[in-house]
């Protein structure tokens, strides 16, 4: 502490050994990602194979395993990179934007949205089985629509937090009534919906990254942007205000933001749940509360979370996927049991 | 001079009732303006009105010559700081990032601390003995540190209306005069124009340049402390005898009437 001179130490900003392991940590979760599976491909392959492509001498791998990695898996890993990093940093902008920590990104109806929206295309279009890529678009759009259905039923930006939380809960048990309702008109299609409800990262391809991309790219920088004012928004909304935040628009932005990157995830690959409470909380237990830290490393943190589940989804039964919704679950309830215990050795 | 706030004509209302209703308010650099009133007389939603905090049914608030509704919140907030009266401390944030909270309105937001913010949040942090406690976390700090760290987040704004709703609440003997002593010394070397609501009307009067007695939303009294705190006045606003004796030529309010007083 330098108190000799007068002059404040700001101790929230984010710190480069937080960055650098986080990102290690995605990295080394991404090798993970494209070397396990029913075929084994080494790291150390993988790694002289992309030396090699990038002309830094390496090795070529053969070109079955570069099928399997680069064709097959790759799309899925950088998918689930995608995916985690968007839900655990809209899911932190929730919790910052709402003072909740139990806020995560479906807070606002998103994820009943997106269920009636693939519902309706399952259901209408693919009579039990459409498209892949019309039930994304229809899930992206039910999900918008959702979140400003909550947003107009709470009366716009003037109202408070709780009032968005209440109309979201209202919302999201009309639009599930509608999607159970829908559902149970086609005996066809109850399986497929489930089965995108429960979530997989099985049908990514470049273009359905392609797709989603942009929209997760915004979500991911404005609420990286907006980090700084949601520290300043945790002393509340009042003395927020007091200090110069613009509150509402501060607020109106940042849900827009998550919400945007929230329904581009669910639309992508269906209901994730836990990355958006759990990768936030474990980086807070382990860096402290500012958001300038927990977002950015949070974007890290949850895209190496969702592909290491998703090795787990497809490897504990041999040839069987598990739903990846089932495996964030299951991972992520004692992951975070042990964090709230030990990380309470701060990693200051 | 400019008037750090003049006010004219406030009035708030909530379902029909007025909970001010054409209240005038003002306080020139320097001064110190502390309003009293029974409990429910609008004190808090004064001082809310004061500070932008909520919005305003009828009359015209003035920062330093700047009519309120044409300012942005930063522009606002460098006009006018306020302290809660129950502040909302976040866990885990250290004393020193807090009160750099108090340098939001002097930044563009999505901007990081200049040089200039830590310094002025260095000095106003030396001014109020907070040096040491930097790196504390606020939630660790006993309530009378707590309460000059969020003092010292106002103070940090700069601004020349310093607005502080029933700082007091909480403390005991010692940190309510502290604190008020904290923000006598600053008024004093930097003028900074104060308005506060305090219930304890010896302190109020200890502190004040100028009394507002508020009941039912109306300013019913105003003026010198003497004027303010008499037995009449604050007998019939405030429903109870009291008695109002002099110690060092600043007077005692003493609640009971004189029997009462000497029975007890």
């Amino acid at each position: 502490m330098r108190t000799g001179a007068r002059e404040a130490t700001p101790s929230a900003a984010l710190r480069a050994r937080h960055l650098v392991a986080a990102i290690a940590f995605a990295v080394v979760a991404t090798g993970v990602g494209l070397s396990v599976g029913s075929v084994h491909v080494p790291i150390t392959a993988i790694v002289k194979d992309v030396a090699w492509r990038a002309g830094l001498g390496g090795q070529p791998m053969s070109p079955v395993d570069a099928i399997i990695v680069w064709t097959l898996r790759a799309p899925r890993v950088v998918m689930a990179l995608l995916v985690g990093g968007t839900l655990a940093v809209a899911g932190g902008s929730y919790q910052g934007v709402f003072r909740n920590p139990l806020a995560d990104p479906y807070l606002l109806g998103i994820a009943s949205g997106a269920g009636l929206g693939a519902t309706i295309a399952i259901v209408t279009i693919g009579g039990g089985g459409a498209e892949p890529g019309v039930t994304t678009i229809f899930a992206f759009v039910g999900a918008l629509v959702a979140v400003a259905l909550t947003w107009l039923v709470a009366g716009r930006g003037g109202a408070g937090p709780t009032t968005l939380i209440l109309a979201g809960v209202a919302v999201a048990s009309v639009l599930a009534a509608g999607q159970t309702l829908l559902q149970q008109t086609s005996s066809l299609a109850v399986a497929h919906v489930y089965y995108w409800l429960l979530g997989s990262l099985a049908s990514a391809t470049w273009s359905s990254i392609l797709g989603v991309l942009p929209y997760m790219a915004v979500s991911v920088a404005v609420c990286l942007v907006c980090a700084r004012l949601l520290d300043v928004l945790s002393v509340g909304e009042l003395e927020s205000a007091s200090l110069g935040l613009p509150v509402v628009a501060v607020r109106t932005t940042v849900i827009a933001a998550a919400s945007l990157g929230a329904a581009a995830a669910v639309s992508a690959a269906g209901l994730i749940g836990f990355v958006g409470i759990v990768v936030p909380h474990a980086v807070r237990l382990m860096v402290g509360v500012s958001y300038r830290r927990i977002l950015v490393l949070s974007l890290f943190g949850g895209a190496g979370f969702l592909v290491l589940a998703d090795v787990l989804a497809r490897s504990i039964l041999a040839g069987q996927e598990l739903p990846i919704g089932v495996v964030t679950a299951i991972l992520g309830v004692p992951f975070f049991v042990l964090v709230l215990h030990v990380g309470r050795l701060r990693l200051r | 001079m400019t008037a750090a706030l003049a006010a004219t004509g406030l009035t708030v209302r909530v379902g029909g009732r007025a909970l001010v209703d054409d209240v005038e308010l003002t306080a020139s650099p320097g001064e110190w303006v502390t309003v009293i009133g029974p409990n429910g007389a609008g004190k808090t939603t004064l001082v809310h009105a004061v500070a932008g905090l909520r919005s305003l049914d009828g009359g015209r608030v003035a920062l330093s010559g700047r009519d309120l509704l044409t300012l942005s919140s930063r522009a606002r907030a460098s006009l006018v700081a306020f302290v809660p009266q129950t502040p909302v401390v976040p866990e885990g944030l250290s004393v020193a990032d807090y009160v750099l909270l108090g340098r939001v309105a002097h930044r563009s937001l999505l901007r990081g601390e200049t040089p200039r913010d830590r310094a002025v949040v260095g000095e106003v942090m030396a001014r109020l003995d907070l040096t040491e406690l930097a790196l504390r976390s606020v939630h660790t700090l006993s309530g009378g540190e707590r309460q000059r760290a969020v003092i010292a987040r106002a103070l940090a704004q700069e601004a020349p209306l310093l607005v502080l709703d029933e700082p007091t609440t909480g403390l005991d003997l010692r940190h309510q005069l502290d604190v008020l002593q904290v923000v006598a010394e600053e008024r004093r070397s930097r003028r900074i124009a104060v308005l506060a609501t305090l219930h304890d009307l010896t302190l109020a009067g200890r502190f004040a340049d100028r009394i507002v007695l508020l009941d039912g939303g109306r300013t019913v009294a105003t003026g010198a402390v003497r004027d303010v705190l008499t037995e009449e006045l604050l007998c019939a606003h405030y429903g109870v005898a009291v008695t109002v004796l002099e110690h060092d030529g600043v007077p005692v309010v003493v609640p009971g009437s004189p029997s009462a007083v000497r029975v007890t």
